[in-house]
């Protein structure tokens, strides 16, 4: 086992974290991916639709854009390892829109081998993110393959 | 649509949409951005349209088909294959089953994206809450 691999243990998880969710974060993704619906990036057709400003499309709220890619390296020994992103899962309660505070913390919630011709380890990171109201609103969960070779 | 849902074609994606949808990420991996490193360090074609892009789609696609984005309810996406700057890729919903309830209807989906030569890039699944009015 490598010193990376010994630091990893099923119920480990960063400290606690808050992240305020910026509009032109919003709308440079929604304009890059060309999306038609103006609730991604105008203030004022979100308005008109009743949210309280720019609506995250679903799916951006990810460990990228809650900013732990570093904190995720340094807490489970994923800096400099051969790892690719194999699914992304979100279990959402209510919308996310610009300028919302999300709290949270991400969790290694379980972590299994796979063999094959390259051998694996699959992690599953679970963040459960509580906004400015205390409202659990959304759980992302985030699988990392990890290469043993 | 009994069934299913109209498929969507997503934009062909430039190396300048690429950046811009890493820069509202965060995204500094040089898979995605830096052409010289793909190619030859990692022997790829051209730099890897990100997997947040293939997300982002699948979401909105999502959210069009239950009428609004906080009625996307729990889904999930596993990426099978890289997609490549240009490439054509077509979302396409199949409804699996549906549940009905004093609050509409709860159907489960998946979705898959494809490219002009049917390489499956990425493939979700969903349940997504359609109400009463829009069925």
């Amino acid at each position: 086992m490598t010193a990376d691999r010994a630091v990893r243990e099923v119920g480990q998880s960063t400290a606690a974290f808050t992240c305020t969710i910026e509009r032109v974060k919003l709308i440079e993704f929604a304009q890059a991916l060309h999306l038609g619906n103006p609730v991604y990036s105008d203030l004022a057709a979100a308005v008109e639709h009743g949210y309280r400003d720019v609506v995250a499309c679903p799916g951006f709220i990810n460990s990228l854009t809650l900013g732990l890619r570093e904190v995720k390296a340094a807490t489970f020994g994923l800096a400099g390892v051969k790892a690719v992103a194999g699914e992304m899962r979100w279990e959402s309660r209510g919308v996310v829109c610009a300028g919302d505070r999300l709290s949270g913390r991400c969790v290694l919630a379980r972590m299994t081998e796979k063999a094959g011709r390259r051998p694996m380890d699959a992690l599953e990171f679970e963040t459960e993110l509580v906004n400015q109201f205390g409202d659990k609103v959304l759980t992302v969960t985030e699988t990392t393959l990890v290469f043993k070779d | 649509m009994a069934g299913g849902y109209p498929e969507y074609l997503c934009p062909r994606i430039s190396h300048v949409d690429i950046a811009w949808a890493c820069v509202a990420t965060s995204d500094a991996n040089p898979l995605h951005l830096d052409r010289e490193f793909a190619v030859r360090q990692r022997g790829y074609q051209d730099v890897l349209v990100p997997g947040t892009m293939l997300v982002g789609w699948i979401g909105e696609y999502l959210a069009e088909w239950a009428g609004s984005p906080e009625r996307v309810l729990r889904w999930q996406v596993r990426f099978t294959a890289p997609v490549w700057p240009n490439e054509q890729v077509t979302l396409r919903g199949r409804e699996l089953a549906r549940i009905e309830d004093e609050e509409g209807t709860l159907v489960s989906c998946e979705v898959i994206a494809a490219t002009a030569e049917e390489k499956i890039a990425a493939h979700g699944s969903a349940q997504i809450r359609i109400p009463c009015s829009s069925i």
